[in-house]
């Protein structure tokens, strides 16, 4: 799907090679734009059909249609209305929540191959999780989620304290460095608790690759908010961010007060990659793959970095979460894989087919 | 993530886990006729009787499930086993000095793979699968390392350890696959009695009879229920699993005696592997659900999923526990196969 807007808007991938302009200057772009918004919500639209109709069980798309409108006690409805309709909707939300999130990062850091796991947030949460099947006990999924959001918001309030500590406040590479380091940290309790007791890694080796099945839908209920807010937050920091782009010292010029932005950039990343992890697990390359693309399809703006971001994540998480069911029936493979196949080739491609854009 | 998957095996999805490393060696095993040999359990029995040395003195040769003749100077005193074999020793009168795999639970109480063996009376060497704390288990002195296998499986000697453990002292291992119940405890008896106990005894006797009779209690149930289908399944998270009746020893042993149990059509290392969609493709009147605390879903837990939720016998309430941790011998699978025809006395057979 991201194929057929790239080709769509292929005028202006010339155009993203040239140096950073204003895009107020360029109308033709947002003529691009009013095609190529249009066509990613189609395209996004029918994968959410697909995610509805197809499965390891064949249910005839017709028969899908009308027990969507009119739900009975069949074994069908069952597998429509209770498994499908809900992984769609994590996938939705989670998809758009890692997009952005990821577009916040890279932004952010200037860095085009950061990730949301760059600051920590998946070891975070994934500490979270282990302590929580490990140590308390707890393994119904509305129970861990809530400390897997925790420990992402905790390891990511650490790595900004160390990164802002010393000269120069939080710049790009202090937070990577501190996030290094941190994840590494976190990651070595993770596999001190998972070394000592094995009862924890039932549901952490599930959660851990990353699954739209994980929860139950009233989990996503509780947890949208949280990423609500971080959308609503990263799309008011994205403006902010093209300043940012052109340095600090330009930014500054401008009036823009980096910290703040940082600060309110960073939070909304949090929100978003920390609830997106604490639903799915640490599904790695949505965040990383798709700014990217969206970088390819709109130029420098970050404001429609961000929009894009959010319309080609959940397309590419459910793309591969309905592969997944098809490839391997009567079995289903984790999205967190099948992402991970079909994102390393294609990141190695985006990589080389041109120098990644310098932010 | 090789971190994560040895502590994994031990927490209880054992046959699962393995069912991956199994399928590594699969192609091996159908090509070298191996799997023909652990079918038939009758091979290699009559080797075990004639190198039994009655006598505690002079030379001793056993030849194991992989007919592997281990000789030794004299009767090996101190054995060293995984907690299955262990269990099954223990009940013939043979008390292992050292115990690998699992033998507690994750609250702390005698895991119930672990049988009646006394873990006051015995110190363990490792927990986890291919877990060896080698001077522990070098300080034991043992003579003898006896374990179970799976196929080509070496059950908690993955070939990582097998040579280091092996240079302790000679590994003695019984196959389990695809053998029933009976069969694998007269061989675990032929073990027994190679290493000086009286299968014969009194006790054992009584066991046995025990034992036989709460078998003829299942046949007469089943016979009672002549048409209900029992389908033998384990649920997690990724997967729903249907038991293959030709790889698991007890459940083969419950066909045997007369139950009509679901074969899956594509079954790998023991279980075909569905999605949770594809749950409902095997429907039966009796459901015997995976019992084992650590890993799988509780009941509770498999009522998120509307496959399970709306199969036939949940709906009729006909849904039992497959105790897939109690080791094979008379005195511990007794209750199974009483529980069973409870459960199948009670049951109806005009669910599907």
């Amino acid at each position: 799907m991201a194929i057929l807007c790239f080709v769509l808007s292929s005028s202006q991938n010339r155009s993203a090679a040239s140096p950073v302009r204003p895009p107020e200057t360029v109308p033709r772009r947002t003529c691009v734009h009013l095609v190529a918004v249009p066509v990613c919500l189609i395209v996004l639209g029918l994968l959410c059909l697909c995610s509805i109709a197809l499965g390891t069980k064949s249910i005839a798309p017709e028969r899908v249609l009308e027990l969507l409108w009119s739900p009975d006690s069949s074994e069908e409805s069952g597998i429509v209305h209770q498994m499908r309709v809900p992984r769609t909707e994590f996938g939705l939300v989670v998809g758009a929540a890692l997009g952005m999130a990821g577009a916040l990062m890279q932004g952010l850091t200037r860095n085009p191959l950061a990730d949301p796991g760059l600051l920590g947030v998946s070891a975070g949460a994934s500490l979270g999780v282990v302590l929580t099947t490990g140590l308390l006990g707890i393994t119904a999924p509305q129970g861990y989620v809530w400390f897997a959001f925790a420990g992402a918001l905790a390891a990511i309030a650490l790595v900004y304290a160390l990164g802002s500590a010393g000269k120069g406040g939080a710049t790009p590479a202090k937070l990577a460095l501190a996030g290094a380091a941190v994840t590494a940290l976190l990651q070595s309790l993770v596999n001190a608790v998972l070394l000592f007791d094995a009862a924890a890694l039932g549901d952490f080796r599930f959660w851990v690759v990353g699954s739209l099945t994980g929860q139950p839908a009233e989990v996503l209920v509780d947890v949208l908010p949280f990423i609500a807010v971080g959308a609503v937050l990263a799309a008011a920091t994205a403006p902010a961010l093209n300043s940012l782009a052109l340095g600090e010292g330009v930014a500054t010029a401008l009036g823009r007060n980096v910290g703040l932005v940082r600060l309110r950039g960073a939070a909304a990343a949090t929100l978003l990659a920390g609830g997106a992890v604490a639903l799915c697990g640490p599904i790695a390359f949505v965040g990383l793959v798709i700014p990217q693309l969206a970088r390819l399809l709109t130029g420098p703006d970050h404001r429609w970095i961000m929009l894009y971001s959010a319309l080609l994540g959940p397309s590419l998480l459910l793309a591969a979460d309905i592969a997944g069911r098809l490839i391997a029936r009567p079995d289903e493979l984790h999205v967190g894989i099948v992402v991970t196949v079909i994102g390393a080739p294609f990141f190695i491609a985006l990589v080389r087919r041109r120098r990644l854009r310098e932010l | 993530m090789p971190l994560f998957r040895t502590p994994a095996i031990e927490s209880g999805q054992v046959a699962r886990l393995d069912r991956r490393r199994f399928l590594a060696l699969g192609g091996a095993l159908a090509a070298t006729g191996l799997l023909a040999a652990c079918g038939d359990s009758d091979k290699g029995k009559g080797s075990g009787k004639n190198g039994s040395g009655k006598a505690a003195s002079g030379p001793w040769t056993f030849t194991d499930d992989r007919g592997k003749k281990i000789s030794l100077p004299k009767r090996p005193e101190r054995i060293v086993a995984q907690s299955h074999p262990a269990a099954a020793l223990w009940d013939f009168g043979i008390q292992p000095v050292g115990l690998f795999g699992p033998q507690k639970t994750a609250d702390g109480r005698t895991s119930p793979q672990i049988g009646n063996v006394d873990l006051s009376k015995t110190t363990s060497v490792g927990t986890a699968f291919g877990e060896f704390q080698m001077e522990k288990l070098i300080s034991l002195k043992p003579d003898l390392i006896v374990t179970i296998a799976y196929g080509p499986m070496v059950w908690y000697i993955p070939e990582e350890v097998y040579k280091k453990v092996q240079e302790v002292a000679p590994i003695a291992v019984i196959q389990l696959m695809g053998v029933a119940v009976p069969d694998a405890v007269k061989r675990f008896g032929e073990l027994a009695a190679a290493l000086g106990a009286d299968p014969e005894s009194a006790e054992v006797k009584k066991a046995k009879a025990d034992f036989e009779k709460a078998a003829a209690g299942v046949t007469a149930a089943a016979k009672a229920k002549k048409g209900l289908s029992v389908a033998v399944v384990s649920g997690t998270k990724e997967n729903f699993f249907v038991a293959d009746p030709a790889f698991h020893g007890d459940v083969k042993y419950f066909q045997q005696l007369g139950l009509d149990i679901v074969k899956p059509k594509k079954p790998e290392a023991g279980f075909e592997t569905l999605s949770w969609e594809e749950a409902g493709r095997y429907k039966a009147d009796l459901v015997l659900e995976d019992a084992r605390p650590e890993g799988g879903l509780t009941h509770r837990q498999l009522g998120a999923y509307p496959t399970w939720k709306g199969s036939p016998a949940v709906k009729a309430g006909q849904v039992s526990d497959w105790q897939t941790e109690t080791p094979f011998t008379y005195q511990r699978f007794t209750k199974v196969l009483n529980d069973l025809a409870a459960t199948v006395g009670k049951a109806r057979t005009d669910v599907v």
